[in-house]
């Protein structure tokens, strides 16, 4: 590393230039439209391998020999020129920007923007990531690209948003990680997104199509995302850049909780249902009675909104009476449970550089990121480190390396429970009058004392990168790389439990009981540690030719992957200094566990491009894949891929419209993908050890459990993707539109091939025999235009939308897909047909009122005649219907509301009601800049998602003893005939039941559209900065999440959020109670010296 | 150029040498075991049969589970608890039921065809098949007991083997006559020792726990045909089996009464105890198991047992409330807990109500069990939430006497000697010394020589086994067993709240007593009277069909079958 650095040093030193006696002729190269010097521009002598770049100042000078006609010049994103060669010595060159003549990087090499047949998606760097107070990249992405799905599950600083292209799942074996492109950087897959640093990044595509990204092969089925970092440039003066930022964030849309009294009404109301004699809500250790309810009123009036501190006093806040507790004085858990605002910085530092021989960029970053908890407050922080030499040792040899290092850190406070319990989950458990203060000085237990007396986990990870390279130029055109790629990773999370001292109120008996409440199992010290290796391995001979009007391209190669990771965690319990988290400091009983996995791919690729005039484009693209996902009888597939493209405009008849449409591609492609995603080992019979729960002295006794019955072949899921697609330039290209449409098929799915009955005992063996479909398109729009008083305007826009339909499957009886089958693919239930996230329920009419009942002798009420029976909807004797219930609709017209057999064919009034994709998803960003001034706005959105979520935040009365929340308190009384929510019921924690059936009323709609970004930036002008020795600076303002509009009706969501993967897999209950979002403002600078 | 050349021949060598690709490709699990190749020694197999354990064995369940393993009020619909809000008996035929499972099945059945197979010895081949008949043979008895007639397999199924897979019900007989093989040959060849000889002998399955459970299982199969098949022959097979079983544990076994009754419920370590065949071990820490139903005993709330229980219990001269002298009645709870049998003393919280409204963890009926309350560990975190370590009896030798001497009566073949091998044992139990229950030459009960018939009794029942039954009743109060009893008798009208009042009665108070703005209870009459847990009339369990004796198959399976051009019957009524 070191040695390295000294190496660059070095590099810098060597001057670059060396001019000639003879016949040199110097120029300069502008940007036509801003009128700026292009550095790094190339001048070539045609038919000849004479040439050089310009340099900083966008500079040259070039010999010329007699007989050299023209020079020509060029650069990415430009027009290129050719220029005759005059007796002028000093030539002014104006380059004219082309999106079309953009290089854009492809499988295995780049391809100009124009001659790609695939859908290929390319990303603004500089406007997705430059100037925006994101911590990842993949956060920023979010509507930047059309098919790509970038969700969160919540707020939490460092964790990985999903990302999907093209539709959630893909296939129904993708479990949760779901239709995941594979994540290149520089052509090695990343772990994880949080370890590159968004300035590294140089450029970024997004391979949609088989076509596109079937020379990656197995595990590309999902697309490919390409990412190259910053290399130094042929020519390019020594450059720093320095950039930072610095921001504000706050907690958006956080959940808010009823006040006391109305919570402890509501609460009675719901028991009152079952037992009409109630007068008492018990909530853990503690009641609110009609007293009590008083007592909370009277506090509000006395005391509401006033600063009494955190101590409580005995008989104003609380008491006991008749050895029962009782507290009166209201709570916001969100205010002491969180900051207000809280900081957020980054430092990027780059410098770079290169000569004809030898190129070079060091890159330094950091990120910190303040959490919202003030109690113990979180951070999650970032450094990394790249650096990137290339040197051309001979003329026929290029070498490179390339290292990059990256850890991130997370700390965050012991969590003493579950992640589906987390401190999130109990925060907003309990209604307002929950002790958050002290009384005597000592805290009560709740979340709030566990996490301030909580050590802090410890999480680092890091990666380390290490490329080596050489491309061997043999003969003109002929050109073969060799890469070698180790990557590994290392993962060490350190946590210590202890105790926690509170008032227990859980559990009281007439008395306070304060002291140590948690678990012993809880006063342990434990590690847990993963590391990772990767060896990756690229070898490939690429050649161009060109004859005549005939342009072609071969590419032939072969790429392997062995990745090896294990994991250990141990821990013991009965810490000897509960301050002190190390495991040789304690005393209890060890318990450890481990896993270790593996796998292998090699694949051989070849590929050829042809063009002819630029006109007609056609590829070709075989992959013959094998991997160590399928048995050995089936470790192979065969995966071709075609696509073609037909520029219009380079046909003699649309001459007269080229002065409008300057630009006209259709394109369409066709091919497969194998895919291995399929979890592991399908094809084995697989013991799987793991705790039997059956506990001996020794510990858990160990067992092994037959995990699958195995069909004798198992073999790949083939990926078909057709893609058609159109791209068009208008008014000298300045108005770009580019649209795809698709039509993605994964067949020979590893599912089941015929319904078994459960008398076989164990899941049904997966065959290849189901299909998945989808279908979806993608639109993306630009625009720009720059006024003669030098204002320019921009406009870039996409819109893609993507259903998923399974196509064939086994299943006769057709059982009713489960409420969250999209998000949980692998707890769903699937039939043929079935659109993925479709939601059944029943359509909601109204609330009952009392005139729709008379009542018996009993005082029961009796629905009148003709109005449809609710019965099976009933649970004797905790629920019956009444006034201020849901009223279905009867949508069979049988007189009755019911469930039918819960199956397809026979759903009784239930239909489906909604969708938990995605859909329509859109980006726009609108930029404007004028003397130096810009201001961009980016607005992003999902315009159809609807959700049938769970637990206490959606459905009031889920665990009518704990909290309600604010929204939830319009519900009907007789006063109040038209609330939006029903008569308070006591649900005991079941979900989907009563009033909250699935429905229309309470399903969730999840569209949303946000001003995701507004940036306000100034660059300095040239003569202003170069005193102080500047090549450039801009300082910036902008704000993340300023304005978010949805449909919400008043639920205290972000419209962004998800079901974490352990609510999903665990208790959907805590749906809601999550890390908040934020909504940011921040502060930047950019230097260039 | 030259070294590109030779750099070149390199390259084109090591492509040469992956020729051997596939064993490149081929990535065998690391830390997983496959089915081929597992069954190889008698160390495997013991790890594969814990796979049982917990499913078979529930103890008091795991975690947050209110279920408790059937334990307490785990299992409510009875006549033993009086809860607010009862459960009622089933009424909807389900689309799908997690009980109509064949996961275990599979399990002992994949286990019975590969033990053959390892290299082992004759004799341990022997001993694992019999430990996996006996896992196979409990679970088909399970599913009878819920579902009645069963379909029987026993070879893991093909799943080309339509036939099998769709196979009709079995006639709960045969099911059950295969159960019998099963057991039979499980307490011949089930060794009495593990493998490991430090493991204590109760926390795995030996030739006496095989033959506890099937004086268990069998009890049931002959009282369930005797009541609800009226087949005498198939009943006295089965009741004879289930004696013989209890009585080979009597005699072969080496256990013995404990000398006290709770700690069989609330200890820390059930190892030494000399009454416990097996029992489930819990501990407090990381990857280990917990439970709550300690906690449930200790500062929650409760479900109560009913006045009709705490009738059951005899006074402590031997005889039932209706006729004993020693009975003050149930005006206050010091009357009604004086002078009675000490297994209710042993069982509620002695002269205290708990009642709603006045404390924290009040009892629907006022009458709190602390039975499996462990006062040591009450107030610290071991003995709240779900940190419980208490040990959990899973089938104890008491059980095992109480299935003998209910076997011999349904015979008719009792004795005195039979009674005292048993209940009179249980009642000499140290701090119970309940007098002998005798039987008089007439068949009828006798204590001191003194012929009595309790007033109370089912007139359908015989005074003698009226007796056994309570005995049973109070000897096993909440350990899980009243609501299969009560069903195997065909006495589910016990469990009807309208046709027995007393079991949605609690004790007897004044509300004047207390602080009456803050008791929470409704009483028979307004100012004194007894508790009546749930008031409303529609909240309240009636019996108004039989078909509730067996559990309806789902909907799913029976659709699944005729998809598939089978018939997969329905039970009756349903």
């Amino acid at each position: 590393m070191r040695k390295d650095l000294r190496f660059a040093l070095l590099v810098l030193c060597c001057c670059w230039c060396h001019f000639s006696l003879a016949q040199t002729i110097t120029g300069e190269v502008y940007d036509k439209s801003q009128q700026s010097p292009i550095p790094g521009a190339t001048i070539l002598i045609p038919n000849t391998s004479r040439g050089t770049v310009t340099g900083a100042e966008g500079r040259f000078s070039i010999e010329l020999k007699s007989g050299d006609k023209y020079i020509e010049v060029s650069h990415t994103g430009y027009k290129p020129q050719r220029l005759a060669v005059t007796a002028a010595t000093h030539y002014r060159v104006e380059l004219e920007a082309s999106s079309l003549d953009q290089v854009v990087i492809v499988g295995y090499g780049t391809q100009k923007k124009a001659n790609l047949t695939g859908a290929v998606a390319t990303v603004d760097v500089k406007e997705t990531f430059g100037s925006r107070p994101i911590t990842d990249v993949a956060r920023g992405l979010q509507g930047v690209v059309g098919g790509l799905t970038i969700t969160t599950p919540n707020g939490e600083p460092g964790t990985d948003p999903k990302i999907r292209l093209r539709g959630l799942s893909g296939s129904l074996n993708t479990f949760a990680t779901g239709a995941k492109p594979l994540i290149l950087v520089d052509n090695v897959e990343i772990p994880s997104l949080q370890f590159i640093n968004p300035d590294d990044i140089e450029s970024f595509s997004v391979l949609k199509d088989a076509a596109s990204a079937s020379i990656y092969g197995t595990r590309g089925a999902w697309g490919v995302i390409l990412i190259t970092t910053k290399s130094g440039k042929k020519g390019m003066p020594t450059r720093v850049t320095y950039s930072n930022n610095l921001a504000w964030s706050k907690p958006i849309n956080t959940p808010q909780l009823a006040g006391a009294a109305d919570n402890a009404e509501a609460a009675m109301e719901a028991f009152r249902r079952t037992t009409p004699t109630y007068t008492e809500v018990k909530t853990v250790g503690f009641y609110s009675d009609s007293l009590a309810i008083a007592k909370m009123r009277e506090w509000d009036r006395l005391y509401g909104g006033q600063d009494l501190g955190e101590e409580m006093v005995y008989g104003r806040d609380f008491e006991f009476r008749n050895s029962k507790l009782y507290f009166y004085r209201s709570w916001d858990p969100n205010k002491m449970y969180m900051k207000k605002w809280t900081l957020q910085q980054r430092h990027d530092l780059n410098v770079s550089g290169g000569s004809d021989k030898i190129r070079y960029s060091l890159g330094v970053g950091h990120m910190g990121q303040h959490g919202m908890l003030k109690a113990n407050p979180d951070e999650f922080k970032r450094n990394n480190v790249t650096l990137s030499v290339n040197s051309t040792v001979y003329d026929w040899l290029d070498v490179r390396g390339k290292l990059l290092y990256s850890n991130t850190t997370n700390r965050t406070p012991f969590s003493y429970t579950a992640d589906h319990y987390n401190a999130w989950y109990y925060l907003y458990r309990w209604p307002a009058q929950y002790p958050y203060g002290t009384y005597e000085g000592k805290s009560f237990r709740s979340a709030l004392t566990e996490a301030q007396q909580a050590s802090k986990d410890n999480n680092k990870n890091a990666m380390t990168r290490i490329s080596l390279g050489a491309t061997f130029k043999l003969l003109k055109g002929l050109s073969i790389d060799a890469d070698y790629t180790y990557t590994s990773t290392n993962r060490h999370l350190s946590q210590t439990g202890g105790p926690t001292y509170g008032y227990d109120i859980f559990t009281t008996d007439s008395v306070l009981h304060y002291g140590n409440y948690q678990s012993p199992a809880n006063n342990t010290a434990r590690w847990i540690s993963s590391w990772s290796d990767m060896n990756t391995a690229k070898l490939f001979a690429t050649y161009t030719t060109e004859f005549g009007d005939h342009t072609l391209k071969f590419i032939a190669g072969s790429d392997l992957d062995y990745y090896r990771e294990n994991s250990q965690s141990s821990e013991r319990t009965s810490l000897i200094d509960p301050s002190r988290g190390a495991i040789d400091l304690t005393t209890g009983t060890p318990y450890v566990d481990g896993s270790n996995n593996h796998w292998s791919t090699l694949g051989f690729f070849g590929r050829i491009n042809y063009a002819f005039r630029n006109r007609y484009l056609l590829e070709l693209n075989g992959r013959y894949d094998g991997s160590s996902r399928f048995p050995v009888s089936d470790l192979w597939g065969f995966f071709p891929s075609v696509s073609a493209g037909w520029v219009l405009t380079e046909e003699a008849f649309m001459e007269p419209v080229t002065n409008i449409m300057s630009f006209f591609k259709l394109r369409a492609s066709y091919g497969s993908v194998g895919n291995q995603a399929v979890g592991e080992y399908q094809f084995l019979a697989i013991m799987d050890p793991r705790s039997s729960g059956w506990l001996l002295p020794g510990g858990n006794a160990i067992t092994a459990t037959p995990l699958r019955a195995v069909s004798s072949r198992l073999t790949w899921e083939t990926v078909n993707t057709i893609n058609i697609g159109a791209d068009a330039r208008f008014l000298s290209n300045r108005l770009g539109i580019s649209f795809d449409w698709f039509q993605r098929t994964t067949t020979n799915m590893l599912s089941p091939g015929v319904s078994l009955p459960a008398s076989y005992g164990i899941a049904t063996p997966k065959r290849n025999f189901g299909e998945l479909q989808g279908r979806g398109f993608e639109l993306a729009v630009d625009f720009t235009h720059r006024f003669a008083n030098g204002l320019r305007i921009g406009v870039t826009g996409t819109l893609s939308d993507a259903v998923e339909k399974i196509t064939k499957y086994s299943n006769t009886t057709k059982p009713l897909p489960s409420q969250i089958a999209g998000l949980a693919i692998a707890n769903g239930t699937w039939y043929e047909g079935m659109t993925i996230g479709e939601i059944w329920g029943f359509e909601t009419d109204r609330l009952f009122q009392e005139g729709d009942f008379t009542v018996d002798n009993n005082g029961r009420y009796v629905l009148k005649a003709g109005i449809p029976t609710q019965t099976r909807l009933e649970t004797p004797p905790n629920f019956f219907f009444g006034p201020g219930d849901i009223k279905y609709k009867d949508l069979n017209g049988d007189g009755k509301i019911d469930f039918g057999t819960n199956t397809v064919d026979s759903a009784g009034d239930q239909k489906v009601i909604g969708n938990s994709t995605p859909r329509f998803q859109y980006g726009m960003r609108l930029n404007a800049e004028w003397k130096g001034f810009d201001i961009s706005i980016y607005l992003q959105g999902v315009a159809k998602r609807d959700l049938w979520a769970s637990g206490s935040i959606v459905f009031p009365g889920f665990r009518a003893d704990e909290g309600w929340f604010a929204h939830q308190m319009d519900y009907w009384r007789t006063d109040n005939p038209n609330a939006f929510y029903p008569r308070p019921a006591s649900y005991g924690a079941v979900v989907d039941r009563w009033n909250f059936e699935p429905q229309t009323r309470y399903l969730l709609n999840m569209a949303y559209f946000r001003v995701k970004n507004v940036n306000l930036g100034y660059t300095f002008s040239n003569k202003l900065i170069e005193r102080v020795n500047l090549k450039q600076a801009r300082v910036y303002l902008s704000a993340e999440n300023l304005l978010t509009i949805d449909n919400l009706n008043g639920v205290p969501l972000d419209p962004e959020i998800d079901f974490t993967q352990s609510q999903i897999d665990r208790d959907r209950a805590g749906f809601g109670r999550t890390y908040p979002y934020r909504a940011t403002v921040s502060a930047g600078l950019q230097m260039t010296f | 150029m030259k070294s590109f050349i030779s750099i070149l021949i390199i390259v084109a060598a090591l492509a040469g040498s992956c020729k051997k690709t596939d064993e490149f490709l081929t990535r065998l699990p690391l830390d997983q075991l496959t089915d081929e190749g597992y069954w190889t020694s008698e160390s495997n197999i013991r790890t594969f049969a814990w796979n049982f354990y917990p499913n078979a064995f529930p103890g008091y369940s795991a975690g947050f589970d209110l279920g408790w393993g059937g334990y307490f009020s785990g299992e409510s619909l009875n006549d033993d608890f009086a809860p607010t809000t009862p459960p009622a008996f089933a009424q909807n035929v389900p689309s799908t039921d997690s009980r109509w499972s064949f996961t275990f099945i599979r399990r002992a059945n994949t286990m019975i065809a590969r033990v053959p197979t390892a290299p082992i010895s004759e004799e341990a081949i022997r001993h694992w098949t019999g430990v996996g008949r006996f896992f196979r043979a409990l679970e088909f008895a399970n599913k009878v007991k819920v579902f009645g007639d069963f379909p029987w397999y026993s070879q893991p199924l093909d799943e080309t083997d339509t036939a099998g897979l769709f196979k009709k019900r079995d006639p709960r007989t045969l099911v059950m006559d295969s159960v019998l093989a099963d057991m039979k040959y499980a307490a011949e060849h089930v060794r009495e020792e593990d493998i490991d000889p430090a493991l204590p002998d109760q926390l795995y399955v030996n030739k006496f726990t095989v033959l506890a459970f099937m004086s268990r299982v069998f009890l049931f199969e002959g009282t369930w045909q005797k009541y609800h098949h009226n087949n005498t022959a198939k009943a006295n097979e089965y009741l004879e089996a289930a004696r013989w079983a209890a009585y080979e544990v009597m005699t072969k076994g080496n256990y013995s009464i404990a000398p006290d009754y709770r700690k069989m419920f609330n200890s820390l370590d059930l190892t030494k105890n000399p009454e416990i065949i097996l029992f489930r071990r819990y501990d407090v820490g990381p990857g280990l198991v917990m439970h709550s139903l300690a906690t449930y005993n200790n500062r929650e709330p409760q479900t109560g047992a009913s006045k009709n229980l705490m009738e059951a219990y005899l006074c402590d001269d031997g005889l039932p409330i209706s006729v004993s002298l020693q009975y003050k009645g149930d005006k206050t709870v010091t009357d009604v807990m004086t002078n009675r049998d000490p297994r209710m003393y042993a069982t509620f919280v002695k002269n205290t109500l708990r009642l709603n409204g006045m404390v924290n963890n009040h009892s629907t009926t006022g009458y709190a069990v602390h039975k499996f309350l462990n006062e040591e560990i009450a107030n610290t975190s071991e003995g709240l939430n779900a940190n419980n370590p208490t040990d959990a009896p899973v089938i104890r030798f008491g059980e095992v006497l109480m299935n003998y001497i209910e076997a011999v009566a349904e015979l008719g073949k009792l004795t005195q000697n039979d009674l005292d091998m048993t209940i009179n044992r249980l009642r000499k139990r140290p701090g119970i010394n309940m007098p002998d229950l005798q039987i008089s030459g007439s068949g009828l009960p006798m204590v001191n020589g003194v012929e009595f018939d309790d007033p109370g009794r089912d007139p359908g029942v015989l005074p003698i086994l009226w007796e056994i039954r309570r005995e049973r009743r109070i000897e096993l109060a909440m350990e899980g067993f009243r609501t299969t009893d009560l069903r195997r008798w065909r006495k589910l009208e016990y469990a009807d709240m309208q046709a027995n009042i007393d079991i949605n009665r609690g004790a007897w108070i004044r509300r004047a007593d207390y602080i009456p703005t803050e008791l929470n209870v409704t009483l028979t009459n307004d100012d004194e009277g007894y508790i009546i847990p749930a008031p409303k009339p529609e909240s309240q369990r009636v019996l108004t069909n039989n078909r509730v004796y067996l559990s309806p198959l789902p909907d799913n399976q029976i659709k699944l079958y005729k998809d598939n051009g089978v018939e997969l019957t329905q039970n009756e009524g349903w």
